[in-house]
């Protein structure tokens, strides 16, 4: 089980706020609802520009109607298996002709688009995926991020993963590891940065098999990537960012025991100096946390930003307020200012967040919108698991349903 | 010829022997797009190129129109630095057509790797015997570039080479101009001072944060450039540095009180270079008679840091007063928005070890 780090004794606040909320315009439960369902059945022409992505669309989609509660009512049971189907057809595995080492890199999912043969597994026991004539061409390669998004479909979907390649996705995050402990997403991209930290690290949860990582390089880069600000950059040296200090912290709160609750638990020994202290917290990859905290709580103007003095955007809601909950800080947030905020950015006649007031929603802001309101315990939507970034009941779904973690 | 330019490229007679190969989605796909004609066709011709690994001119030219039409694809890009080596092309035309790219779309990570990807080919092709592996194996990429070295290099190469250094700064100086915070931009110009290294673009680069610093004093970004640079220099960070630093960041308070960007650039460099928050104490307790400056959350919020270390360094008691009043002064009047923060910070204050 994840454990919940407490960084500082709170005292036990309530923090709705109702009579605030009440000043503020109406949560659009029913129109989100219908916006998500619209874009699993299509998504508009304007997604083709993220077509390589689509698997992360599709995760957006079902977490949205999974948080708002009204998942298995709005998908049809042919729907659903169709989806797991289609799902497992995007996964790469060795085939008999490709031993080389070289190939390890690119296993795990990927999506349709290199016009790999659609494969209907009829026979459950047979772990089927691509089975193509060039097998070993990059340009069919997994990517790291559609791993992720897929498993968590996957589990969505109410699958057991039972036919998820494990070995050949751990050969593959350790073909995919940079010697500085960073990760590039798959070998025809080379971008090493703190996004992939986070899909390494959430596959090797999900698989429940830390094999493929090297924690310690891992722990490193997250190290080195924060900054004066306190917050975390994309990688050493640049700006601190939202989106990679969520990813930073919740890997370390993925990685549990060495990375993150031994952040509290740590002391300084009778005997130590304290630069012999400092050099073995450095060792066990130790972050300031503290200033971590205080970094992401001074994002917060009225929603969060991503960086300082920039504008405030639906999505640090949650890239933001889930890294203080990970933290164990969450109700340190000013409630009313940031739930104002998401209910200004609802689009009034799609339904669907964007990313500032009066813009068009897309499935991403979206989805973080809700996600945020998850973690302020909105009525109507289901409570959000920070480190996953998935609803706590798709959480317990995993422990007890999958092959990897169950029993 | 202007009917002939609007064809679609796979309807002229040079792609007549390609067999397309259509995306196969199953009978039922998660999340379907509604992909153009266009697109679809374009992508079928793509897909036959990608699987018999074509090396010519139009797959090149194909790799050019998928882009521009899905520019975060995670292939095509790999495919087509592979042409671009093959087909031995012209690098710096190949940079022309980035910087026009780089226009259309600022924000994709692929389109500034990519001219990462180019102007470290034309460098290393400046270096003497080009010792460049000619297929690059696929788990290697192009991982951990060693520094570009100009020891040892003739004077010709080693102009070239300072060239294509002073053009790209100047290429993302000019793409900052639209968007002053891109963090895509920020980051290749990390790359091309650390890859190049040489001391006076580093002295060069201090003036160029100093001068967005002063056209806007909230560029966090410009801000994050400069500890870069100050830290990362050659000689790394000296006390002549820290001084410096500080005043610099100093003078930016007293311009912009309430502004947090040059407040954590000071306590960051102060912390950098081993000096304590609280050798601040008087410019901040300075401030708060300043009509301005005396409700900015950040004088408040140092001051509180600052008395609250006095007060664990010395276990006194007055500083642990001093630090409740900062506390509270932020949690009700001058930055109620983190009220509960600061109603934390100070039940911490209790906790202190202090003798009266």
């Amino acid at each position: 089980m994840l454990a919940e780090p407490n960084m500082a004794a709170q005292p036990a606040t309530t923090t709705q706020d109702t009579q605030a909320n009440a000043n503020q315009p109406a949560f659009q439960r029913e129109k989100h609802i219908q916006y998500f369902k619209r874009n699993l059945q299509m998504l508009p022409e304007p997604y083709t520009s993220q077509d390589t992505f689509r698997m992360t669309l599709g995760l957006f989609s079902l977490g949205g109607l999974e948080l708002l509660g009204v998942l298995e009512e709005s998908i049809s049971e042919a729907n659903r298996a169709a989806w797991v189907e289609w799902i497992y057809s995007q996964q790469r595995i060795p085939s008999k002709d490709s031993p080389s080492e070289d190939d390890d890199a690119l296993y795990g999912f990927g999506g349709p688009f290199s016009g790999l043969a659609f494969q209907e597994n009829t026979n459950v026991q047979q772990n089927l995926g691509c089975e193509c004539d060039s097998h070993t061409t990059p340009f069919d390669t997994a990517h790291i991020t559609m791993t992720y998004t897929a498993l968590l479909s996957l589990i969505m979907l109410g699958d057991d993963l039972s036919r998820v390649a494990k070995e050949p996705i751990l050969r593959s995050l350790k073909k995919l590891q940079q010697p500085n402990g960073c990760f590039i997403p798959c070998i025809t991209d080379y971008e090493p940065d703190m996004r992939f930290v986070y899909c390494a690290s959430a596959v090797s949860y999900i698989l429940n098999d830390w094999s493929g990582v090297n924690k310690p390089a891992l722990l490193n880069f997250i190290r080195e990537s924060q900054t004066y600000e306190h917050g975390f950059a994309q990688s050493p040296r640049h700006e601190a960012h939202g989106g990679t200090t969520y990813c930073a912290i919740a890997s370390l709160g993925l990685m549990g025991g060495e990375a993150f609750a031994d952040q509290k638990t740590m002391v300084k020994k009778e005997d130590e100096t304290e630069s012999a202290y400092e050099e073995r917290r450095a060792r066990a990859g130790f972050v300031d946390l503290e200033g971590t905290r205080r970094w992401c709580l001074q994002r917060q103007t009225t929603g969060f930003q991503g960086r300082t003095n920039k504008p405030t955007d639906t999505c640090y809601s949650f890239w933001i307020g889930g890294a203080i909950a990970a933290m164990g800080s969450f109700d340190l947030v000013n409630f009313e200012c940031n739930r104002g905020f998401l209910m200004e950015t609802q689009h009034k006649t799609f339904g669907g967040f964007g990313k500032w007031v009066d813009t068009y929603p897309d499935v991403l802001h979206s989805y973080m919108g809700i996600a945020s309101l998850a973690l302020m315990g909105e009525p109507g939507i289901r409570p959000l698991e920070p480190l996953l970034n998935i609803s706590k009941r798709m959480e317990e779904r995993l422990y007890n349903e999958t092959v990897f973690w169950k029993k | 010829m202007a009917e002939q330019d609007d064809m679609p490229f796979y309807q002229k007679p040079e792609w007549a022997d390609v067999v397309p190969i259509p995306q196969d989605d199953g009978p039922n796909p998660l999340v379907p797009i509604a992909y153009t004609k266009e697109y679809s066709t374009t992508m079928d011709y793509f897909r036959a190129m990608c699987r018999a690994q074509e090396k010519s001119e139009r797959a090149l030219d194909l790799t050019k129109i998928v882009i521009e039409l899905s520019p975060s694809h995670y292939t095509v890009w790999y495919y087509r630095q592979q042409l671009l080596k093959e087909l031995n092309k012209d690098l710096k035309e190949e940079l022309e057509w980035i910087e026009w790219m780089v226009n259309e779309h600022p924000k994709s990570y692929q389109i500034w790797h990519h001219r990462q990807v180019v102007v470290g080919r034309i460098a290393q092709s400046l270096l003497p015997h080009n010792t460049t592996t000619t297929t690059t194996t696929l788990t290697t990429a192009q991982s951990t570039e060693a520094a570009f070295s100009f020891d040892d290099l003739p004077e010709a190469q080693k102009t070239a080479a300072q060239e294509l250094v002073k053009s790209e700064l100047e290429f993302i100086a000019e793409s900052l101009e639209d968007d002053t915070k891109n963090y895509h931009a920020w980051s290749y110009r990390q790359w091309v001072l650390a890859h190049f290294g040489l001391g006076p673009w580093w002295v060069e680069e201090l003036a160029y944060t100093e001068e967005l610093i002063g056209k806007d004093v909230r560029n966090n970004s410009a801000w994050n450039q400069r500890y870069f640079v100050v830290t990362n220099g050659p000689g790394g960070l000296t006390e002549e540095g820290v001084q410096r630093e500080v005043q610099f960041a100093k003078s930016n308070i007293e311009k912009t009180p309430s502004n947090e960007s040059p407040w954590v650039y000071l306590t960051g460099v102060l912390r950098k270079g081993n000096h304590s928050v609280t050798e601040i104490k008087e410019f901040c307790e300075g401030l708060l008679s300043v009509p301005r400056a005396n409700f900015s959350p950040f004088v408040h919020a140092t001051l509180l840091d600052i008395y609250e270390v006095e007060a664990k360094e010395k276990r006194s008691a007055a500083s642990v007063e001093k630090a409740k009043e900062e506390a509270i002064m932020l949690a009700e009047k001058v930055d109620n928005i983190r009220s509960k923060y600061w109603n934390w910070r100070k039940t911490q204050l209790q906790k202190i070890d202090v003798v009266a």
